[in-house]
């Protein structure tokens, strides 16, 4: 795995300074007295051709914010003819060419940033890899210690990586690493369960003298690119929906531009800080960006009328909540927010709408939609598509004001009381 | 060989199915919204996929057009969000003007500006603006080659469009009309052939 760009600042002046520091300690202790061997035997040549291959067209898993890599395998064939400094130096050129001829031209400049950030985490992982390798070596006195050694070495080298990328990418993204983790696991499991077993075959072949015959190895791992992209575009496809329902909103009705978002964002921390799980609070953010979908159905001039409403108006208005749980409801992708989105108007004191539920019948994630919802809807930000014809803006303080004023009976405390946290630690 | 053979398994068979699942989960979604913003809609994407199928396997298009044919159907609406509500809702289309009518096909242009947007659906994009070009309010003439998806889509539109305003013997006359000069008569005449098999199947199913 390499981390993509997430938050600049944070990577420039935490991550990419700690993992240099880490990476050149660790290539220092490795590599020091290591005998580097000349690389132009033919086997090592078709060992570097096929990971060059390899790392050709990498998969990006630009939400998760992750490269897969799937060199490995062949670059364990490395380590077991040229030794450890060959292995560390051509897995780094290789990760330098690999984004280089990804990022030409107009991209270079990204392209550099990104090798900043990715060559360290290479070196890292490298010399786990190394250090692993060498040590099942010693320790061991199986006549195939070499398979141990393999499945060692790819295992510490995959693990390492991803951890290290998941590191960056909660750093980038204020999150904890088991929640990264979370969102990313099923692929890493998979991909680093094939790797090790095209690892055991490149190695059994080098043992056994028939290198010629590694090419037939890119099969499986063209086949796991192929497989990686093509659950990449359904765990997209949630995704991309959710932006064509927001774009179908935005169109009929522009203030909703940021607003969504926004939501979102701030629903998924406070249900962080009020303790749901990872998962839960993942979808959390998924409903909040799609609470307001029923006002598809919703006539624009009753929406953006800034006189008061008439009760007829109102009882329109109000529909927007069933509506945008129909919408959702046929979906098996997004059946379980849709509660969480249809009660998002629903009171403590048992008036909202569109059931009237009392306050413990009301999700937790509903509650803290509302909140943030209104919030926003107060608050807002400059941008002039996103004010409210209806109303003037108020500032921050006069909008947690006003939840305080309304907690118990439009607004649950302890949500009201967590939502405060999160805005007041932020600014 | 085992590992290969299993996700070439999974490859070619198990994530296929579920990224058609995923995707018809997805249309019925923007289909709900767009019946939900216009009730007057309701069943309308159903009979363009239905009678768009029907005509495209008539051409004998590859399974990728009768696959496009079938998701820009259901898409096509999406631009609706750009017209205003009122003028569906409260008018209906037996009072529009002429600028209301053009105003209404503009939403494909709408829709298609959205779906180029979207990774995955945006191959859609071009697909809706042939058919914003074959449009009776379309501007300009036409001077390009249309793509048979599109040409497909926009007969049958036409057609059933006319159908709810006057009649079906009305629709057929404006089909006829322009074939040649709007449509391409190779797509009107295989809609004219599989047009009555789909008629009776809707009336029989009426009556049921």
């Amino acid at each position: 795995m390499k981390p993509k760009q997430l938050n600049r600042r944070r990577q420039r002046y935490i991550s990419i300074p700690l993992l240099w520091g880490v990476a050149l300690i660790l290539c220092i202790s490795t590599l020091w007295g290591q005998k580097f061997l000349p690389m132009v035997t033919l086997d090592a040549l078709i060992i570097l051709a096929l990971a060059i291959i390899s790392e050709l067209r990498p998969v990006h898993f630009e939400r998760d914010g992750f490269h897969l890599i799937l060199s490995m395998p062949f670059l364990i064939g490395l380590l077991v003819i040229g030794g450890p400094i060959a292995f560390v130096v051509a897995e780094a050129s290789i990760c330098i060419t690999a984004i280089l001829m990804q990022y030409s031209g107009q991209k270079r400049k990204m392209g550099l940033r990104l090798i900043t950030l990715n060559l360290p985490i290479s070196l890292i992982s490298s010399c786990f890899a190394v250090m692993s390798y060498s040590l099942v070596q010693r320790i061991s006195n199986s006549p195939r210690e070499w398979v141990f050694a393999t499945v060692i070495a790819v295992a510490v080298y995959e693990f390492t990586n991803c951890f290290s990328v998941l590191l960056v990418n909660s750093i980038s993204r204020k999150s904890s690493v088991s929640g990264e983790f979370i969102r990313s696991y099923k692929t890493i499991l998979a991909g680093v369960i094939v790797l090790i077993f095209v690892a055991l075959a490149t190695a059994s072949l080098i043992h056994e003298k028939r290198v010629v015959l590694l090419p037939v190895l890119l099969a499986p791992i063209l086949m796991l690119r192929k497989l990686a992209k093509e659950q990449m575009a359904i765990d997209n496809a949630g995704y991309e929906t959710m932006v064509t329902l927001t774009l179908m909103l935005q169109r009929a009705h522009p203030y909703s531009h940021g607003h969504l978002g926004r939501v979102g964002l701030i629903a998924e921390e406070v249900g962080q800080r009020l303790g749901i799980s990872h998962r839960r609070s993942r979808l959390l953010r998924e409903a909040a960006v799609l609470h307001d979908i029923g006002k598809i159905a919703i006539d624009e001039k009753i929406l953006d009328k800034p006189a008061k409403l008439t009760d007829e108006e109102y009882e329109h208005v109000k529909l927007h909540a069933s509506y945008g749980a129909e919408i959702l409801q046929g979906s098996k992708r997004f059946k379980e927010i849709v509660p969480w989105i249809r009660f998002h108007h629903e009171r403590p004191d048992g008036r909202g709408y569109p059931s009237q539920l009392s306050d413990i019948e009301i999700p937790l994630e509903s509650k803290i939609i509302s909140v943030a919802d209104a919030f926003d809807a107060m608050v807002g930000t400059e941008h002039e598509e996103s004010q409210r014809s209806y109303r003037v803006p108020k500032t921050i303080d006069e909008g947690l004001a006003e939840l305080e004023r309304c907690s118990g009976t439009q607004f649950d405390p302890s949500v009201v009381a967590a939502f405060k946290e999160v805005i007041l630690s932020a600014r | 060989m085992i590992s290969t053979l299993a996700m070439l398994f999974i490859a070619k068979i198990q994530l296929p199915k579920r990224k058609i699942a995923q995707e018809n989960d997805s249309l019925g979604i923007f289909s709900r919204a767009i019946e939900l913003r216009y009730p007057g809609q309701r069943g309308l994407s159903d009979r363009v996929v239905e009678l768009g199928l029907a005509t495209a396997s008539e051409l004998k298009l590859d399974s990728i057009d009768l696959r496009n044919i079938e998701t820009a159907a259901l898409v096509r609406d999406i631009g609706l969000c750009a017209v205003p509500w009122a003028m569906v809702n409260y008018k209906g289309k037996q009072n529009w003007t002429t600028a209301e009518f053009a105003t209404y096909d503009q939403r494909l242009l709408a829709g298609a500006a959205m779906l180029e947007k979207i990774p995955t659906l945006k191959h859609l994009a071009p697909i809706l603006r042939a058919v914003y070009e074959i449009c009776p309010s379309a501007p300009a003439p036409i001077t390009k080659r249309i793509p048979v998806s599109s040409m497909v889509l926009g007969v049958v539109e036409r057609y059933l469009i006319t159908e709810r305003l006057a009649d079906a013997s009305q629709a057929k006359e404006v089909l006829a009309k322009e074939s040649g000069i709007r449509y391409d008569p190779k797509v009107v005449e295989a809609f004219f052939r599989v047009l009555p098999v789909h008629s009776v199947k809707e009336k029989v199913e009426a009556i049921v």
